[in-house]
């Protein structure tokens, strides 16, 4: 499943989202939400994820929040990612608004 | 502001790491049943195997993981602790730090061997069982200490904020959690702060867990016994009958405390220590030591126009900024000290390891470790302390057998110890071996030219010899030492940080060496002397007082160079006749008396300017052997001023006040 895009391309993140490079990465979102007012984050099933990624995406979406912007996933929560939040107890108790986010889960 | 590299900033902890594992592993030794030791070594080796394996250095995490489960065996009861464990370990932690510096070096063999050794030592020399066997073993442990029936714990839990930096993995905590039973966990993200405030290294998520599971509370903590010190833990039992709590609804709730009063519930809170220190590359100290010195040079130049010129204003700004500027050298000085702890530390490995090699028994006893020396003189004393304990050991000590026949302890001392006298530390190694054993440093000493046969030597001059390029007394050559290459860099390594080296031994009871150095490189307090036209500077701390030559003084001194102090005579040196200054003494000379501990000589200077804050400078390669100076310094007009070397010139006068006394 994947959602309709808003016009502007997405940023396609790294293949390696650990703690190794997460300043970096931090950086590249950062930048890239300061010059787009929706987001969107292009995150390969593939890629190597630890918990400072999603716990940067939390932030992220804080921050798109609280400036009125959006922060969206390309494509649902998959792989690596899925694993870390599953692991992470992210997907217990979850709030419809974040099942959407991660997950791409139609909110009722 | 650009984020240090984590590959440095973790080959840095991690060889801090390593130290403190070293450190516990020698504790152990001691009293090998030690629990805390044993599960300080577990965590050390626990958390190099972790974030290892975070930053990439898999065969370091891979052959860590050995270490860390036959320490976990012994945690665990399974294995005692043994010496022949602890050597193992001992060994496998130095191949550690190998697989640290080269992870993409050629070290399987090595690995291969060292966890030979070490599964040796774990099953008790009756064969190596393979590794997955051992971790097994580890983990089936704790399943039989189940406390029986069914409990249901509510946890709640926030990590150190530097634990994924220092190689937590928190979800590896949470599938712990997950092993112990049913477990429903809730990430709590309300303290992460928005994009543009985040560390991204730190961590600021928190977890609600609720888990039912027949272990008891041991097993939790256990889960968190690598980070227990630093986090925030709440563990809470509720009753059985008790439904479970209500389902944290949003991330940014703060869980509720309501059922707290129906629970039995102890907390193991503990509060974050805050983040105290902060890390700093020494070539920055290095460099700010720099500008602090140019600032002094400066402001000495300040006071002496503000001197010369009326302005009362200018007099006051200038005083104030004298008192600034020594308040920051001051300050500046204290952040390049170190204790010598951190020097001392390395040695109780080399004794034990020298211990083993050598079938010596061995006491290293360390005094005065918070003593505190400039960095630079801790890191350039490390070789040079390890030879004279090296030699300690190897010429001095004697092995058991031999001292119980001499009536001694079969244990042998070595002392280290370090104190402070004014601007010097002194540094000590003592041994109560056999001493030096002078016959056979005269006969050395004659057999390779250093001294004439049947040359009439007093007692410290004999023993300097052992300083020389080239001596050496041992009748065997071992890898410890008596290769004859060591004391001479010793010495030449001390006098090159404007120290000097003493040495005492007393046949049968053992030898002394002194090391003095100066507290700092940088700057010191100086006295100003002038001689005939030039400007030379006496460290403060070697001046013990100043006296007046009279005339009539110096003319009856003539060919004695002799003072009487307080019914003392003390040697004196004519700084004028020694520079050739060529010209005529000031009528009112005066004398300035130095001394390096108990030995005194009198410097006969022409004036004697003042106190002086001397940023020193090294000498130009063309001065560099030049032994009366050890640098020099700027002076307030743009001139240059030498450093006298105190140990150098208190030296020529002993020698000057024995050959007088040799001839009559």
């Amino acid at each position: 499943m994947s959602i309709t895009l808003p016009g502007d391309a997405p940023l396609t993140l790294p293949a390696s989202l650990t703690i190794k490079n997460i300043s970096a990465v931090r950086e590249m979102i950062l930048d890239f939400m300061n010059n787009n007012s929706t987001a969107v984050l292009d995150i390969d099933e593939e890629a190597q994820v630890d918990l400072s990624f999603v716990q940067l995406v939390v932030s992220a979406r804080k921050q798109a929040e609280a400036g009125e912007g959006r922060l969206l996933l390309a494509r649902p929560a998959a792989g690596d990612l899925y694993d870390v939040l599953k692991r992470g107890g992210f997907l217990d108790a979850m709030t419809p608004e974040a099942a959407h986010f991660w997950l791409h889960q139609e909110k009722n | 502001m650009s984020n240090p590299d984590p590959i440095s900033v973790f080959r840095t902890e991690a060889a801090e790491l390593l130290e403190q594992i070293e450190s516990g592993l020698l504790d152990l030794t001691r009293s090998l049943d030690d629990r805390d030791r044993i599960d300080a070594v577990f965590r050390g080796l626990h958390t190099l195997k972790g974030s290892g394996a975070m930053f990439g250095f898999d065969a370091l995490a891979a052959f860590t993981h050995h270490c860390e489960t036959a320490f976990d065996r012994v945690r665990k009861g399974d294995v005692p602790a043994t010496h022949e464990l602890v050597s193992a370990v001992l060994s496998a932690q130095d191949h550690m730090r190998a697989l640290l510096e080269t992870p993409n070096g050629d070290h399987d063999a090595m690995s291969a061997t060292l966890l030979d050794n070490l599964h040796r030592a774990v099953n008790g020399g009756a064969g190596a069982p393979a590794p997955a066997v051992a971790a097994a073993a580890a983990v089936s442990a704790p399943a039989a200490q189940a406390a029986g029936g069914m409990r249901e714990w509510r946890i709640r839990f926030s990590l150190p904020a530097n634990a994924m930096a220092n190689g937590t993995n928190p979800l590896g905590l949470l599938d712990e959690m997950r092993d112990l039973g049913e477990c429903r966990i809730v990430a709590d993200a309300a303290k992460v702060p928005v994009l543009a405030a985040l560390d991204p290294r730190d961590i600021h998520l928190a977890w609600d867990v609720t888990l039912r599971s027949e272990k008891p509370r041991s097993d939790i903590e256990d889960v968190f016994i690598f980070v227990m010190d630093d986090m925030e833990l709440e563990i809470t039992e509720i009753a059985v009958e008790q439904p479970a709590p209500a389902p944290v609804e949003a991330p940014a709730a703060k869980p509720a405390e309501r059922e707290a009063p129906a629970a039995q519930a102890v907390s193991d809170s503990k509060q974050a220590k805050s983040a105290e220190n902060v890390r700093v590359p020494a070539e920055r100290l290095d460099e700010m030591m720099d500008r602090v010195g140019e600032l002094v040079i400066a402001q000495s130049r300040l006071t002496q126009l503000a001197g010369t010129a009326a302005d009362l204003g200018l007099r006051s700004v200038s005083e104030e900024i004298e008192r600034l500027s020594g308040e920051l050298r001051d300050t500046m000085m204290v952040l390049r000290m170190m204790p010598v702890a951190s020097l001392f530390s390395r040695f109780r490995r080399l004794v034990h390891d020298l211990s083993r090699e050598t079938g010596k028994e061995i006491e290293l006893v360390t005094e005065g470790e918070s003593t505190e020396v400039d960095k630079t003189v801790i890191d350039r004393l490390a070789d040079p302390l390890v030879h004279l304990v090296r030699n300690s050991i190897d010429h001095g000590l004697e092995k058991p057998e031999e001292r119980i026949a001499a009536g001694k302890e079969p244990k042998g001392k070595v002392i280290l110890s370090a104190h402070q006298t004014g601007g010097e530390v002194i540094i000590t190694i003592k041994d109560d071996g056999r001493g030096i054993n002078r016959e056979r440093v005269r006969a050395k000493a004659e057999a390779s030219g250093l001294i004439q046969p049947g040359a009439m030597l007093m007692d410290q001059e004999l023993l300097q010899l052992i300083f020389q390029p080239g001596f050496s007394t041992a009748q065997t050559v071992t890898n410890l030492s008596g290769r004859g290459v060591g004391m001479d860099v010793v010495k030449k390594t001390v006098e090159a940080l404007r120290g000097a080296i003493d040495i005492t031994s007393k046949p049968g009871d053992g030898s002394e060496v002194s090391l003095r150095i100066p507290l700092t490189l940088a700057i010191i307090d100086g006295l100003l002397v002038r001689v005939g036209q030039g400007c030379y500077v006496i460290p403060l701390s070697a001046v013990e007082e100043c006296l007046e030559l009279s005339l009539e003084d110096d003319l009856r001194s003539r060919g004695r160079s002799f003072i009487s102090l307080r019914d003392s005579l003390v040697p004196f040196l004519r700084l004028r006749e020694l520079f050739r200054t060529g010209t005529e003494p000031d009528p009112h000379q005066k004398v300035v008396v130095i001394s390096t501990g108990a030995e005194r000589v009198g410097l006969v200077v022409d004036q004697i300017i003042g106190d002086h804050q001397t940023v020193i400078k090294s000498m130009s390669k063309l001065h560099h052997d030049v032994a009366t100076f050890s640098g020099a310094t700027i002076l307030g007009d743009g001139s240059v001023a030498l450093i006298l070397d105190v140990t150098h010139l208190v030296a020529a006068g002993q020698h000057q006040e024995a050959q007088l006394r040799a001839a009559g």
